[in-house]
């Protein structure tokens, strides 16, 4: 009795692994990180309803369903918020991945805000719409001519507003003496 | 003739808009042999005309701040409450208990509000109400025969 018990619940497990659908779950992760495009030299500009709002230009390009990796790239952002202190920011790297609005820099990143604001790292997660950059790693450049030194950057572009960690600082002061 | 103002500091903080940058948690400012210890320094920005350039027109340190100023003459050591540097006029204005003391023939002085000017390397002194000013002035009696 216990034998033929054995037997048939054999049967049923065979019979239901069969239609377990294993090649399927095996193959759409395959096709979602397919390139679906790659551009050599790329150069896009992006219009808006007013004027030119982006440039993008870089080595090469890869397009997947999910995301946009350039490589050596260069990010030009128009400032078309109303108020006007800054004209252009530009964000440089040797990778930068694109997922919808957010970018992600890593390798020799520079970030430029016109010419008062210039910043070098190796790692640095931006945002196009807040216009938020933000790291975890050291940085240093010039904050308006003053150099400046630190880690864990946090810069709001829209409310001009920067904080970071660890700070060296210098000052160029004119002395009558 | 310029010089480099240091500042290394735990937290930097930024405002363009206001045109201020804070630095707290151990501040430290050094500015040839100038010195500055406190645990807050704001830095007041103004633009200087004709370009984006932005210049430091004032720097107020609160919290335990202590100090050394070397003036071609004068060598001091103090602290206060607040300090107040104005890198235009080069002049340190020390504001609650302060203390200055002058290290070269050991002057010390204590006052509400003491004045420092860099260039002149004079010290001036304001007392208050119920806190005067206090001048202590270490006097060599003559040797006894």
């Amino acid at each position: 009795m216990d034998i033929k018990f054995f037997n048939y619940s054999l049967l049923l497990l065979a019979v239901g692994a069969y239609f377990i659908p294993v090649d399927n779950v095996a193959k759409n992760s395959d096709i979602k990180d397919i390139p679906l495009v790659i551009f050599e030299k790329p150069l896009m500009y992006t219009l808006n309803d007013k004027n030119l709002s982006r440039v993008v230009d870089a080595s090469h390009a890869v397009r997947y369903k999910s995301r946009d990796e350039m490589y050596d790239a260069n990010i030009l952002l128009k400032n078309n918020l109303e108020e006007k202190d800054y004209k252009v920011e530009t964000l440089k790297a040797q990778v930068i991945i694109k997922k919808g609005d957010d970018l992600t820099l890593r390798k020799d990143v520079k970030y430029n805000r016109d010419d008062f604001i210039n910043l070098n790292t190796d790692a640095l997660d931006y945002n196009i719409i807040t216009k938020v950059a933000k790291n975890s790693v050291p940085y240093d450049g010039y904050y308006y001519n003053n150099t400046i030194k630190g880690t864990n950057l946090y810069l709001d572009g829209t409310k001009n507003y920067m904080k970071s960690n660890k700070v060296h600082f210098e000052v160029e002061v004119k002395n009558k003496k | 003739q310029t010089q480099q103002l240091i500042i290394d500091a735990q937290n930097f903080e930024a405002n363009d808009k206001k045109g201020i940058s804070t630095f707290t948690g151990n501040v430290k400012i050094q500015m040839g042999k100038d010195r500055l210890n406190a645990q807050k320094v704001d830095i007041y920005f103004v633009t200087k005309k004709g370009s984006t350039g932005k210049v430091p027109s004032k720097y107020i340190a609160t919290g335990k701040v202590d100090f050394e100023i070397v003036t071609d003459v004068k060598h001091y050591a103090g602290k206060g409450d607040k300090v107040i540097y104005s890198p235009i006029k080069q002049e340190y204005t020390i504001l609650g208990n302060g203390f200055l003391q002058e290290k070269n023939d050991d002057k010390k002085i204590y006052g509400e509000k003491i004045y420092v000017n860099q260039l002149s390397g004079e010290a001036k002194v304001n007392g208050s109400g119920n806190k005067p000013v206090r001048f202590i002035i270490n006097i060599e009696r003559g040797s006894q025969k």
